[in-house]
């Protein structure tokens, strides 16, 4: 056995390393053409070897600065208080579904079942946010709605009936534990790979989320930084497709602007932390993929 | 020692969440600002238009209206919302207005209907554009104003031409007041006068079909020609419809100017095959961008003299005039399609909601901004020493690269463009030639027709998509069996619902001329 894979590990290091290349050259080639010129990108493309280089695309999304800044301290605030409560809210309802002999536990689960099923829509969503909880304009809309996930708690209850004994729960019960202490000092500790990829995902998807920051604040200075970006690419792709109505300083502004070097630009940013994030949660991220498959 | 850790982790992860609630939170439902006593309001001499200004009741009680602003590309909210505030004309009026600005790339008309829906506070929405500005006019999201417009506010119904009216009047009613720029607009490339002038080229009575001699000369001296990417060529599409097309809602749906009445798709049509045909020739013969397909920009071309070949612009006074100071070049004027008169480009509306709780002062503060240059100026430019100078009496913004663009919008949908203060680069005459520049042009006889499209979404989108498909294709010349392929469009359109989009149009278009 050990000989055949031995004799194939050549080929699975060609296959892999064709994968591997084919993920990580788009993301080698953003980081290139941001650092392009206009005029190379304008003669050749997109390439691995622009003929001329420059940091203007940088320079103009650095005009933003400030703004950038202020937006990256909203982003990081959403995706760890987001992910945290996420994970608090979640993992304690899902412990509570995971307790078959509690009298609340079958109605709890279709409850749960027909909110992920059945949605209200936007507008319902929208006036329950804004003229119900008064959340408008207000950072904590950033983090309230998607404390508790159906979905995550499903996968946490599953992983919970399937990887802490019954036995462990009722001797900690003979020892005294209630079930704050069962629930903070047994079970989370317990729950730590699922945790960790169910962050991780819940992270990220608060990393890109932008939908909600546009839709419920206004003020400029709680914009988060995808909304940000997207507004500065958003705002050069409108002026461009309404020249007609533009005033002369407008249209200097756009000749000069590095339209495509500033995209990418962007998208450094913005894929900077996830990045680097990335290999600390591999780990439990593979863990977590397997999760959910495992019948409870 | 862990119990300590563990409390100190709850304490953070509290202190946390507190935190970022704190961090600039706050509840939504912001007192409106003191606004002052009608006794405390100064009758001060404005200079608000005497038709309106006598009317005004001498005390008046305050009124706060929230004003969305769609597309605002400026900065600095507050400050000029503060600076607003204290202008005389409001005051007089006994108005205070609290901006909420949409930056340009937001979605605006999803932010403003969830608004709407869920009767939060706007009162006017300034900029409203495009379809679903009237749809929000057909659903009753906006106020009538004909009334007013024709017993109080007779200044801002005349400061407006008869047909700019027409576009915002829905079953004898009217629903917003389109901004007033100019109206007249044809499709037009500049080029280098220096070309021109090296060979010989006569620049008048052109049409988008005569231009192989301008392409020759401009490849002979090593230009680019078009400097239209792929995605952009439909523009020579549209130079061509415009000839003989009037577009009702999209060049499938047309009707022309010898027959109004009768709805035609562009494609079928003669005009299309000859423009096929041509650009195909040029494509041949090394006069369109070999590249064309994969070109990603003209940048370089456009910003060297020397490769610079023809620049596209909509040639209305305020562009023309924009692209010709901007690009610092001496640039001559190749006009390919005739002088249309259209108020396609007055889609931007001011409108009043249904749910303001003083529509009249509404108006009247509306009437403002289409009657009084401080106030349109100030919405428009941002203020004086803070966001531009004024040299002139035209706007500069050369000590303030940061606010280089209008403070709320672009000044063309806001208001009353004639009365605002022209940028740097414009003639001296500023906008007076307007109305002369418009004289000239062809009017169309379907101004005011709006299609409405709520019952034939599906077979739009279906129909887009092939247009998208092929309009490019064939207007850049690319595809070798032209009339192969335009019949194979055709019948894809028809074949994804072009026919029902002709009826339906037809039977709106045969309504409006009826009830005409």
């Amino acid at each position: 056995m050990m000989n055949k894979i031995k004799s194939n590990q050549p080929i699975l290091t060609i296959v892999l390393g064709i994968l591997t290349l084919v993920a990580v050259l788009p993301l080698v080639l953003i980081v290139i053409v941001s650092f392009s010129s206009t005029e190379s990108i304008s003669l050749n493309g997109f390439t691995f070897f622009p003929s001329s280089w420059s940091l203007e695309g940088w320079q103009y999304v650095s005009k933003y600065s400030g703004q950038i800044v202020q937006s990256y301290i909203i982003t990081i605030y959403e995706t760890v208080v987001g992910t945290i409560l996420m994970l608090l809210i979640t993992s304690m309802f899902a412990y509570a579904l995971s307790r078959s002999n509690w009298m609340l536990t079958p109605f709890l689960s279709i409850f749960l079942l027909i909110t992920m099923l059945f949605s209200g829509g936007m507008v319902s969503q929208y006036i329950i946010r804004t003229n119900v909880y008064h959340l408008k304009d207000n950072l904590l809309v950033l983090v309230i709605p998607g404390a508790m996930s159906v979905y995550n708690c499903l996968i946490m209850r599953t992983f919970i009936k399937s990887n802490v004994p019954e036995s462990l729960i009722d001797a900690a019960k003979m020892d005294g534990a209630g079930e704050m202490y069962l629930y903070f000092k047994v079970i989370l500790p317990l729950m730590k790979p699922c945790l960790a990829a169910l962050g991780f995902m819940a992270a990220v998807g608060h990393w890109n989320e932008w939908q909600t920051s546009m839709l419920y604040i206004s003020d400029p200075d709680k914009a988060s930084l995808q909304l940000l970006l997207m507004r500065i690419e958003n705002s050069m792709q409108y002026l461009q497709n309404n020249m007609e109505n533009l005033s002369i300083a407008e249209i200097k502004a756009l000749q000069t602007a590095p339209s495509d070097s500033m995209r990418m630009a962007i998208l450094c940013i913005t894929m900077g932390p996830i990045l680097i994030a990335y290999p600390f949660f591999q780990k439990y991220f593979v863990k977590g993929i397997t999760v959910g498959s495992v019948k409870g | 020692m862990r119990k300590r850790s563990n409390k100190l982790i709850a304490v953070l992860l509290a202190a946390t969440i507190i935190g970022g609630a704190m961090t600039g939170c706050g509840s939504n439902v912001e007192p409106k600002p003191t606004e002052p006593s009608s006794s405390e309001v100064k009758e001060t001499p404005g200079s608000v238009e005497p038709s309106s200004s006598e009317e005004v009741e001498e005390s008046l009680d305050p009124v706060h209206f929230v004003v969305w602003i769609a597309q605002a590309a400026g900065s600095d909210d507050k400050i000029v919302e503060k600076a607003f505030n204290e202008l005389e004309e409001l005051k007089e009026l006994n108005v205070t207005v609290e901006f909420k600005t949409t930056p340009a790339g937001d979605k605006f008309d999803q932010k403003l209907d969830l608004a709407l829906a869920a009767k939060e506070d706007v009162d006017i929405v300034l900029g409203d554009f495009g379809a679903n500005a009237y749809a929000r006019m057909r659903n009753g999201a906006y106020a009538d104003i004909s009334e007013l417009l024709d017993t109080k506010y007779t200044s801002l119904r005349d400061t407006l031409l008869p047909d700019h009216w027409t576009n915002v009047t829905i079953d004898g009613g009217i629903y917003g007041v389109p901004s007033y720029k100019e109206s007249s607009t044809h499709a037009m490339f500049l080029v280098q006068q220096s070309v021109v002038d090296k060979y010989n080229l006569d620049l008048s009575n052109r049409t988008v079909l005569d231009l192989t001699d301008v392409l020759e000369a401009l490849k002979d001296d090593g230009r680019a020609t078009f400097m239209l990417k792929y995605s952009a060529m439909s523009y020579l599409r549209d130079a061509m419809a415009e000839i003989n097309h009037i577009k009702l809602n999209r060049w499938i749906t047309s009707a022309t100017y010898e027959d109004p009445r009768t709805v035609v798709n562009f494609y079928e049509t003669d005009d299309w095959k000859e423009l096929c045909l041509q650009t195909r020739e040029w494509y041949e013969n090394g006069l369109i961008a070999s590249d064309i397909l994969t070109k990603e920009n003209f940048t370089a071309e456009t910003n060297d003299e020397n490769l610079c070949g023809l620049i596209y612009t909509q040639g209305d006074y305020l562009s023309l005039y924009a692209q010709k100071a901007a690009r610092g070049m001496d640039l001559a004027e190749l006009q390919i399609s005739p002088d249309n008169y259209t108020v396609a480009g007055n889609n931007y509306n001011a409108c009043v909601t249904t749910t303001c709780d003083d529509i009249d002062r509404a108006v009247a503060f509306i009437e403002l901004l289409f009657t009084n240059s401080n106030v349109k100026n100030m919405i428009t430019y941002g203020i004086e020493g803070m966001h531009y100078d004024l040299v002139n009496g035209q706007v500069d913004w050369t000590n303030y690269p940061d606010h280089a663009t209008a403070w709320a919008t672009s000044n063309t949908k806001i208001g009353n463009v004639l009365i605002s203060y022209p940028p740097v680069g414009y003639p001296e005459e500023g906008y007076a030639l307007y109305a002369e520049y418009a004289k000239t042009a062809r009017k169309s006889p379907t101004t005011g027709f709006v299609l409405d499209t709520s019952n034939i979404t599906n077979e739009i989108n279906a129909v887009k998509a092939v247009e998208i498909e092929y309009v490019n294709m064939l207007a850049c010349g690319v595809v070798e069996d032209v009339e192969a392929t335009i019949a194979e469009m055709n019948q894809k359109m028809y074949d994804n619902g072009l026919q029902t989009i002709i009826d339906e149009a037809q039977k709106q278009l045969d309504a409006w001329w009826a009830a005409k």
